[in-house]
């Protein structure tokens, strides 16, 4: 990346540095593997419940 | 929950499901069932190239409210959305991110449906579709490449759109209908702009929503060879779940990409300047770049350009009538002589691109 896009000069305006940039993406990551976690147990529930029925 | 509060809201979605008649949908949506066996992994792609679809048409979107096609204006709005704009410059990364792992998606979505001989019968026209969406998509990539008005978006698209003035009589008419006049001006970036907002995706939506029907009227098809090995699961609710999984890691890595490699801008194009050095095109054209710096100017008298131009055109038409040439798809059998040449191709296009990076 080039140093002169690092010109943050409001918040969310301008890129930011690395730092900053590295949090934003630890919370958006965060609030996906939280949903993938939540999709799964949902997944798991739908498949044990088939699996039931076909027993 | 109590019982009351269970009750109310099986009267609201009741009250939903009567009002937007949801049932036949259910019911239509109800009878796919998707083949789980060993190569069943492949089938993540298909969904992963929508969800980037999604993502791309929905940046776009946001990007279009201050992006103003004009090469006066052009390279200033777009440093209006990086500097000025909040998060603009995340916005304009996700959709310059996702457009590359959208087309890295549907390749791989099209391979691996070539590989596993996906498009034999009944879904030839599955197969038509899919292959005219992956034109649409090389199309996308094309026309946004100029929008910023940069100096390497400017000269790439120079040399891109002088490759077709070689074909006979046909050459010079489509240089003029992509340019709009014999240089890049404005008249190309209002052209390449009307046909990556407006054209291409209304023509993409269409072509999404007639392959995903076409798929859901087939269904998923079995590889030849492992018939006896597969079961299957219902696509609504339980296989859409897993395709959610994958949308989600697909979000996260488009999330990394586009916060730790922000998208750069270049300054706006003199375009009296000469054109910089190491001028390449973008990852997914290095294959014809590459091609046709390997070959020789002209081969026995004609134009290098023409025979490439001749060899593209070939390979494309052969591509969409695939399941027409390939009979052995119709019996359900096994095609080596096919995969060998797809792996050959494979293998040309990973060798080109690496050679096109290492020394441009």
């Amino acid at each position: 990346m080039n140093d002169t896009l690092t010109t943050a000069n409001q918040f969310g305006a301008g890129v930011p540095d690395f730092g900053t940039r590295l949090v934003f993406f630890c919370i958006g990551a965060f609030v996906v593997i939280l949903g993938m976690i939540l999709i799964y147990f949902k997944m798991d529930e739908l498949d044990t419940a088939k699996d039931k029925k076909f027993k | 929950m109590d019982g009351t509060t269970s009750n109310t809201s099986e009267v609201k979605a009741g009250w939903i499901r009567t009002r937007l008649q949801l049932d036949p949908i259910q019911k239509f949506f109800a009878g796919k069932s998707v083949p789980m066996h060993r190569h069943s992994f492949w089938y993540f792609f298909g969904g992963l190239s929508l969800f980037f679809f999604i993502v791309q048409i929905m940046t776009g979107m946001l990007l279009l409210i201050y992006y103003s096609p004009t090469p006066d204006a052009a390279n200033e709005s777009v440093h209006r959305i990086v500097f000025q704009v909040p998060f603009g410059w995340w916005i304009r990364s996700v959709h310059s991110w996702s457009a590359h792992l959208m087309v890295a998606s549907v390749l791989v979505h099209m391979a691996s449906t070539f590989f596993m001989q996906a498009y034999g019968p009944p879904r030839e026209i599955v197969w038509m579709s899919g292959v005219i969406l992956l034109f649409l998509v090389l199309g996308f990539a094309f026309t946004g490449y100029l929008l910023p008005w940069d100096s390497t978006a400017y000269f790439a698209t120079q040399i891109g759109t002088e490759i077709p003035r070689s074909i006979p009589v046909l050459g010079e008419i489509i240089v003029r209908i992509l340019r709009g006049s014999e240089f890049i001006g404005q008249e190309t970036l209002r052209r390449l702009f009307a046909l990556h907002v407006v054209i291409l995706p209304v023509a993409a939506f269409f072509m999404v929503i007639f392959h995903m029907l076409m798929n859901q009227l087939h269904g998923t098809s079995i590889p030849p060879g492992i018939q006896g090995e597969n079961r299957s699961i219902a696509f609504f609710p339980n296989y859409l779940y897993r395709d959610a999984l994958a949308w989600s890691a697909g979000f996260l890595l488009l999330f990394w990409l586009s916060f730790m490699y922000p998208v750069n801008i270049g300054q706006k194009v003199d375009i009296y300047a000469s054109a910089p050095p190491g001028i390449r095109p973008e990852w997914y054209f290095l294959t014809l770049f590459q091609t046709l710096r390997w070959l020789p100017g002209t081969i026995m008298g004609i134009n290098t350009e023409l025979l490439v131009n001749l060899g593209v055109g070939a390979l494309g038409i052969g591509f969409l009538a695939l399941p027409l040439i390939d009979r052995r798809s119709k019996r359900n059998e096994r095609n080596m002589f096919i995969r060998v040449l797809g792996s050959i191709f494979v293998c040309y296009m990973m060798i080109s691109i690496i050679v096109a990076y290492m020394t441009s």
